[in-house]
């Protein structure tokens, strides 16, 4: 996850060279944020599987729990109303047209 | 300012909030494969390449485009035939088979279902792509992405605005940034 090991056996010098390549940062993210499958073998990864499965219910969650805030404390507020049938809108629109 | 930030925090939310859906529907899809039935609908069609399309690939993709195949050419094959082109864009997938000497294209379409699409609209990115309508869904995934980062900062100023609650969140927060940046820190030096 970390990055690549590659091991080279060198017959003559009869020597195993190990070159670490590290990933840099923003690629070890984005492929931190993919882990999901709770067998992982290290635990490490295992944990971190169990992290993100709670965050995508707690985004769920938040965006759930967001608009019952909104409608439960001021439905009639015009600007949030434009606010979410705008962002509605457009969402639905480019998924109709991409569909 | 606490007024302003509420404001901004509720109408950014709730503008996102399909987009966010969607992130989070298709995350439980792709964290749970088996809960969804992602089997795409599989139909084949023929076209015929006309005389004056040049014999480039790109070109072969844009009158392919001009019949209706709607979509972004990810990778083009060689073979001793001719080319295999492949287009796509969220929801549909096509693998053209083009034969050189008869100019025939050879179409298999797979289109995919709510989930799919989802899955495929998540993974877009930039605005490089060469179909317009990728680019317009990567503008507002972009917006959507910083959007998030303000929603994330403007409700942890909420939160510490709100006295009552600051001693749980406080807990909780500590909790969560303890195990995250515990785990990507031991998992990053491993």
């Amino acid at each position: 996850m970390n990055g690549q090991r590659r091991l080279l056996y060198v017959p003559k010098e009869n020597r195993l060279r190990i070159e670490i390549v590290h990933k840099s940062l923003p690629f070890f993210l984005d492929d931190m944020h993919t882990v999901t499958d709770l067998k992982q073998e290290d635990w490490r990864l295992r944990m971190w599987a169990w992290y993100n499965h709670f965050a995508i219910w707690s985004l769920l969650g938040m965006a759930i729990s967001g608009v019952y805030l909104w409608l439960a404390s001021r439905p009639r507020y015009r600007i949030a109303q434009y606010s979410f049938a705008g962002g509605a809108a457009i969402f639905i629109l480019l998924y109709a047209v991409t569909r | 300012m606490y007024k302003v930030l509420r404001n901004t925090h509720l109408f950014l939310g709730i503008a996102a909030f399909l987009f966010v859906m969607m992130y989070g529907l298709s995350s439980v899809q792709m964290a749970h494969q088996t809960w969804f039935s992602m089997k795409p609908e599989v139909t084949e069609t023929r076209l015929t390449v006309s005389p004056e399309t040049s014999d480039d690939p790109r070109a072969i993709a844009a009158e392919l485009r001009r019949t209706g195949l709607r979509g972004e050419m990810s990778t083009v094959e060689t073979n001793a035939a001719g080319y295999r082109i492949y287009i796509q864009r969220p929801g549909a997938f096509y693998r053209i088979d083009y034969t050189r000497a008869s100019r025939e294209a050879k179409v298999r379409i797979q289109t995919t279902g709510f989930m799919g699409m989802l899955n495929r609209i998540h993974h877009i990115g930039g605005t490089w792509h060469d179909y317009w309508l990728i680019n317009v869904w990567g503008i507002f995934v972009a917006l959507v992405s910083v959007t998030l980062i303000l929603l994330g900062a403007t409700g942890i100023y909420l939160w510490f605005k709100t006295h009552g609650e600051r001693a749980i969140g406080v807990v909780l927060l500590a909790i969560n940034l303890g195990i995250c940046i515990t785990l990507l820190v031991l998992i990053r030096t491993a």
